[in-house]
């Protein structure tokens, strides 16, 4: 039980690490030159962490890649599978304080009317307003994010991997983010000192909703929650038709589904394995090959403290 | 494209329309801080006679000490103070824009320059000021 990956994922696998791993530098490079461009315009700070941000996913996809492989031991029985779920709180907890504190940051300097300086700067001799440099620093950061999510986005839905789902996500949000910034600073160009703070604001309010998406997912595993929908909270249709089948197999018995990492496992409790179907794959209904997704199977026999049985 | 739009002279405006007023007004409100040394005070003259010249506006000074005038320019009551000369480290940086540093010394104590001082975020004005420091310091 411990092949966190089942073998006819490998391949996917082994792409989306390499696609994570271009994904980290090519952020890098965004937040370079979005750094290069910051000035003192609330906006571009807030989209400046935004970037610095969804390094996070990437890197902890990359990490819990590795603890994931690592074969169970005496000390850790059920082996890693769920290292990624744990490794994923924290950072949703962290984006969502984060969203938080600079949505508190941008609605104060609303209210305390700072009005952001963008001047100009000299390249080759001439003399440019910085907003235009912004705007074109902005506008990179905007196609590197729309090019990575587009091809993780089918990576995440084969591996039913909810870290590069959400790293997906993240790309969406940073080139929503983009525009945003865009217009804030084209609306300080145009004499309004609000527009800074206002995008900035919406920014945060993005962040923040990354971050309680996340956290909502996160948790909802680690606590054995129904195996939910990567691009909901709802429980996921899959597994709704699996529970559905089992119920039918098992009349009278409870049927728990859990999901560790991208396996589902079933637990039913209060019937007895039945002694002619051994392979889980036996028990998945609809698509054969998406059947790895149920990773295994147990039954709790019949008790009588349960009131499964009469009592003796 | 962003050159196009560079080239079109009305970006970035003042939120508070001050290069506007000071040339329909053709007035500059100029804080002048009080005791600057001879040296500071040329370097500031030279840089408001070629602000004059640009915008047909005339300074008309109002003398004081440095942060009740830095206040007056906060709240919009001047247009830009000179002759104030601030440590590199001064807080002041974040609540008003200083100009390019003129006449840098460094003592042990730490380095000071003079700086033209203007409000925040009125951009336009502020590209403006700074333009015309850094010529008057290369002298073209």
């Amino acid at each position: 039980m411990s092949a966190a990956v089942p073998q006819c994922l490998q391949a996917a696998m082994s792409r989306a690490e390499r696609l994570e791993r271009w994904s980290i530098a090519w952020t890098i490079s965004v937040i370079v030159v979005m750094g290069a461009a910051m000035g003192s315009s609330q906006t571009m700070k807030t989209a400046w962490i935004e970037d610095c941000l969804s390094l996070i996913p990437p890197a902890v996809f990359l990490v819990s890649a590795r603890v994931e492989r690592r074969p169970a031991n005496a000390r850790f029985p059920n082996g890693f599978a769920r290292a990624p779920s744990l490794a994923f709180a924290i950072a949703a907890a962290a984006l969502t304080a984060l969203g938080g504190a600079l949505l508190v940051n941008s609605v104060m300097s609303l209210t305390s009317q700072e009005h952001a300086t963008v001047a100009a700067v000299h390249i080759f001799g001439q003399e440019l307003w910085l907003g235009w440099i912004m705007v074109a620093a902005q506008v990179y950061s905007i196609v590197v994010p729309l090019v990575l999510g587009w091809l993780k986005l089918p990576l995440a839905k084969q591996l039913n991997d909810k870290t590069l789902f959400t790293d997906a996500m993240t790309q969406k949000a940073n080139w929503m983010t983009g525009i945003a910034g865009i217009g804030g600073v084209i609306g300080i160009g145009l004499g309004y000192w609000w527009a800074d703070a206002v995008a900035a604001g919406l920014i945060s309010l993005d962040i923040l909703n990354d971050g309680i998406r996340a956290l909502r997912a996160a948790s909802a595993e680690l606590i054995d929650g129904a195996p939910r929908a990567l691009n909901s909270c709802e429980i996921a249709d899959d597994a709704s038709a699996l529970h559905a089948a089992l119920d039918t197999q098992f009349p009278g018995a409870d049927v728990h589904l859990r999901e560790t990492g991208r396996v589902i496992s079933a637990q039913i409790v209060g019937a007895p394995p039945p002694n002619d179907i051994l392979d889980p794959r036996d028990y998945w209904p609809g698509d054969a090959n998406r059947a790895w997704r149920l990773g295994h199977i147990s039954f709790v026999p019949p008790s009588s403290d349960r009131g499964d049985l009469p009592e003796r | 494209m962003l050159l196009g739009l560079a080239g079109c002279g009305d970006i970035p405006k003042d939120p508070e329309g001050t290069l506007d007023r000071i040339r329909s007004e053709h007035l500059i409100r100029v804080g002048r801080v009080e005791g600057g040394s001879a040296a500071d005070a040329t370097a500031w003259r030279q840089v408001l006679a070629r602000l004059e010249a640009s915008t047909g506006a005339r300074p008309v000074f109002r003398s004081g000490s440095l942060e009740p005038s830095l206040l007056e320019l906060e709240a919009g009551k001047l247009d830009v103070v000179v002759g104030g000369r601030f440590d590199e480290k001064t807080p002041w940086k974040t609540r008003v824009t200083l100009g390019p540093p003129v006449g840098r010394i460094e003592t042990p104590d730490g380095v000071t320059a003079s700086h033209i001082v203007v409000r925040n975020g009125e951009n336009a004005w502020i590209m403006l000021v700074q333009r015309e420091t850094k010529a008057a310091r290369t002298g073209t």
